[in-house]
C-alpha cells in the first residue's frame, strides 16, 4: 500500500514514518506538511492511503479532503479533537490518537487491508478516465457533521441554489456544488441527469412509467419519484436499451 | 471583654459624676448649698448608676443589638420612660423624707420631673448605643477585610498555578518521537520540562519574581515549543537591563507568550516570531509580546488572557492593565504596570 503522511510537525511525521517501517507492506511515499503541499502530492501520485492530522494550520484535515475529488482512505491521526471525529457516522472512519500506539496502529491496518482488497474488485475512478464510479468515495461536511459516503449509495443528487443536496440513507446534507459541475465528474453510465434538478443513479430506479409529454417519471427504490423531461428521456430510452 | 466592661464603669462613673457635679456648681453659685441638697444629690448619683444599669441589662437580656432601628426606636423610648418614672418614684419618694418642707406636689409638677429624667436617659442611651454600634461595625469591617483578603489569597494561589495541560501533552509527544529520532535532544528536552515543572511549583507560592527569573522559565518554556515548532517558531528578546530585577506576577509572561503561540503561530502554515520586550516608560514598567499574525476578533479570547487579567486586578487594582491589539502585521500583549 502506498501511504501518504500529512502532518504539520516534522516529528509526528517522523514518528509515525518510523512506525510503518514495521510494516512490510506499506510504503510511505510522500510527506505533506500542510494541505496544499498535500493537494499537489496526490495530484502527482498514486496514493492508496492518507494518514491525516485534523488540526493543521491555515487548512485543516476535512479542508483537504473537501477539495478533492474523490475520497482516498483516509485514518485520522489526532492529538485530542475527539469533538471533530464524533462528527463522523460510526464505522465511517478509523482515526488513531496521538501519541500513536504501535498495536492500534497494526489493527487499523489489518482493517484497510480487507476492505481495500473488497473495493479493488469495484471499479473505481483510475480506470474511468476520471469520473467518479459507484465504488468510489466521497467526503461531504455539511455544518458540523461528516460523511464518507460510496457513490452506490447515493440516491440522487438535487439542485438547491447554489448548493446540491445529496440523498443518501436517511441523509441529505447539502454541499457547494453545481448540479452541472457534479455531472461532467460523475460517470455517466451510472448517473443520469434526469431534468434541471436532479440527477439520479440508474441502479437506485424501481419503476419507469410513461409521463405526459413524452416524458417519463422513475421511482426510486425509497420511494421518491423524479421524472424525466422529454428531451432527457430520448437520451434515456437510447441509454437503457440494446 | 474585660476592657469592655471597665470603660463601661469608667463612663458610667464619670457620666452621673459630672452630671451631680455640674448640679453641685450650680447649687454652689446660687448658695444654695446645704446638707440636705448633698444628700438628695448623692440620691440622684446613685439612683441614676442603678437605673441605667438596670436599662443595660434589658437591653442584653432582650437582645436590643439585634432589632432593626425601626422596632429598637420606640422600644429604647419605652425604656427611657420606664427607668425615668422608676427613678422619679422612688426620687420622689426618698425625697419627701428627707425634705420636710415639700416643694410643689402636683402631678404635673411629678410629669415634667419624670420628662426632665427621661431626657437625661435618653442621652445616655445614645452614648451606649453609638459607642455599641461603632465598634460592632469596625469589627464586621475587619472581618470583611480579611476574608476578602484571604479570597483573594486563595485565588491567586489557583491562578498562579496554572500550567496548560496541553502544552505538557504537546511537549511528551514530542519528546516521545525525539527518544529514537534524537536520543541527545530528548534527554535535554526532559530536562528543560522537569525545569520548567519544578519552577511551576515554585511560583506557584510566590507573589511575585524577578523578569530576570521569569525569563529563565520562558525561555525553556520556548526552548520546548520549538522542538515541536521547529523552523515555524522564531523567538527575539528586547529586555531592557534596568527591568531585570524589577518584580512581576509569577508565569504572567509565560502566559502571553503561550497565546502568541496559540492563536498566533501555531495557526500559521510558515510560521512567524515571537518578540518579548520588556522597558521602562514615566513611571510604567511595560512588558509586550509580539507574535506575527492576525488578532482574531472572537469573544472567547481564552482562559489565559483573563486569568493574568484577574490576577492583575487583585494585585495591582487600577495600577495595571492588559491591552490586546493589532500593531501592522503583529499582534501585541501589553501589560503596563504603574510603580
Amino acid at each position: 500500500m502506498k501511504v501518504l503522511i500529512v502532518d504539520d510537525e516534522r516529528l509526528a511525521r517522523a514518528e509515525l514514518n518510523q512506525l510503518l517501517k514495521e510494516h512490510q507492506d506499506i510504503e510511505v511515499v510522500g510527506e505533506a506538511k500542510n494541505v496544499d503541499e498535500a493537494i499537489e502530492m496526490l495530484n502527482s501520485i498514486q496514493v492508496d492511503l492518507v494518514f491525516l492530522d485534523i488540526q493543521m494550520p491555515e487548512k485543516n484535515g476535512f479542508d483537504l479532503l473537501e477539495a478533492l475529488p474523490a475520497c482516498p482512505e483516509v485514518v485520522f491521526v489526532t492529538a485530542y479533537d475527539e469533538y471533530a471525529i464524533k462528527a463522523f457516522d460510526v464505522n465511517a472512519l478509523d482515526y488513531l490518537l496521538k501519541p500513536v500506539d504501535p498495536n492500534r496502529l497494526k489493527e487499523t491496518l489489518d482493517k484497510l487491508r480487507n476492505r481495500i482488497s473488497i473495493s479493488d474488485e469495484g471499479v473505481t475512478m483510475a480506470d474511468k478516465q476520471n469520473r467518479l464510479g459507484l465504488s468510489d468515495r466521497i467526503f461531504i461536511k455539511d455544518g458540523e457533521k461528516c460523511w464518507f459516503v460510496e457513490l452506490e449509495k447515493v440516491r440522487m443528487f438535487e439542485s438547491e441554489g447554489n448548493y446540491v443536496k445529496v440523498h443518501f440513507e436517511n441523509f441529505r446534507p447539502l454541499i457547494l456544488r453545481s448540479l452541472n459541475n457534479l455531472e461532467e465528474r460523475l460517470d455517466n453510465k451510472s448517473f443520469f441527469r434526469a431534468n434541471r434538478k436532479y440527477i439520479i443513479n440508474l441502479k437506485w430506479i424501481s419503476r419507469i412509467e410513461n409521463w405526459f409529454n413524452g416524458g417519463l417519471q422513475v421511482e426510486l427504490r425509497e420511494g421518491e419519484k423524479v421524472e424525466i423531461s422529454r428531451r432527457q428521456a430520448i437520451k434515456f430510452k437510447d441509454l437503457m436499451s440494446l | 471583654m474585660k476592657t469592655q466592661i471597665r470603660i463601661y464603669w469608667l463612663v458610667q462613673l464619670l457620666g452621673w459624676l459630672s452630671y451631680a457635679m455640674i448640679i453641685f456648681l450650680v447649687l454652689y453659685a446660687d448658695n444654695k448649698l446645704n446638707w440636705e441638697k448633698i444628700s438628695l444629690l448623692s440620691l440622684i448619683l446613685i439612683l441614676g448608676i442603678l437605673v441605667s444599669h438596670s436599662m443595660r441589662w434589658v437591653f442584653k437580656r432582650f437582645n436590643f443589638f439585634n432589632l432593626k432601628p425601626n422596632v429598637l426606636i420606640p422600644r429604647l423610648f419605652l425604656v427611657a420612660f420606664v427607668a425615668a418614672l422608676v427613678f422619679q418614684i422612688i426620687y420622689s419618694t426618698v425625697g419627701v423624707y428627707f425634705n420636710r418642707t415639700t416643694d410643689s406636689e402636683s402631678l404635673l409638677q411629678f410629669l415634667i420631673d419624670v420628662l426632665l429624667v427621661m431626657f437625661l436617659f435618653v442621652v445616655w442611651i445614645i452614648i451606649y448605643f453609638s459607642y455599641h454600634f461603632v465598634r460592632k461595625s469596625r469589627i464586621e469591617e475587619i472581618k470583611n477585610l480579611q476574608l476578602s483578603d484571604s479570597q483573594k489569597e486563595i485565588e491567586l494561589q489557583n491562578l498562579r498555578t496554572q500550567l496548560n495541560p496541553h502544552f505538557l501533552f504537546n511537549a511528551l509527544n514530542s519528546i516521545r518521537a525525539l527518544i529514537d529520532l534524537e536520543p541527545k535532544l530528548a534527554k535535554e528536552s526532559v530536562t528543560k520540562l522537569s525545569n520548567i515543572l519544578r519552577n511551576s511549583l515554585l511560583f506557584g507560592r510566590k507573589e511575585t519574581v524577578t523578569i530576570e527569573e521569569e525569563c529563565e522559565f520562558v525561555k525553556d518554556y520556548l526552548d520546548l515549543e520549538k522542538v515541536r515548532f521547529e523552523e515555524r517558531l522564531g523567538i527575539a528578546w528586547e529586555i531592557a537591563p534596568n527591568t531585570t530585577k524589577e518584580l512581576i506576577p509569577p508565569l504572567i509572561i509565560q502566559t502571553m507568550v503561550e497565546n502568541a503561540i496559540k492563536h498566533g503561530i501555531s495557526n500559521l502554515k510558515s510560521g512567524g516570531l515571537v518578540r518579548i520586550s520588556t522597558y521602562s516608560q514615566d513611571e510604567n514598567l511595560v512588558l509586550e509580546v509580539f507574535n506575527t499574525g492576525v488578532l482574531q476578533t472572537r469573544v472567547d479570547t481564552g482562559v489565559g488572557i483573563l486569568n493574568a487579567k484577574r490576577r492583575l486586578a487583585l494585585l495591582y487594582g487600577e495600577h495595571a492593565k492588559f491591552d490586546l491589539f493589532q500593531l501592522e502585521n503583529e499582534v501585541v500583549a501589553r501589560i503596563t504596570i504603574k510603580r
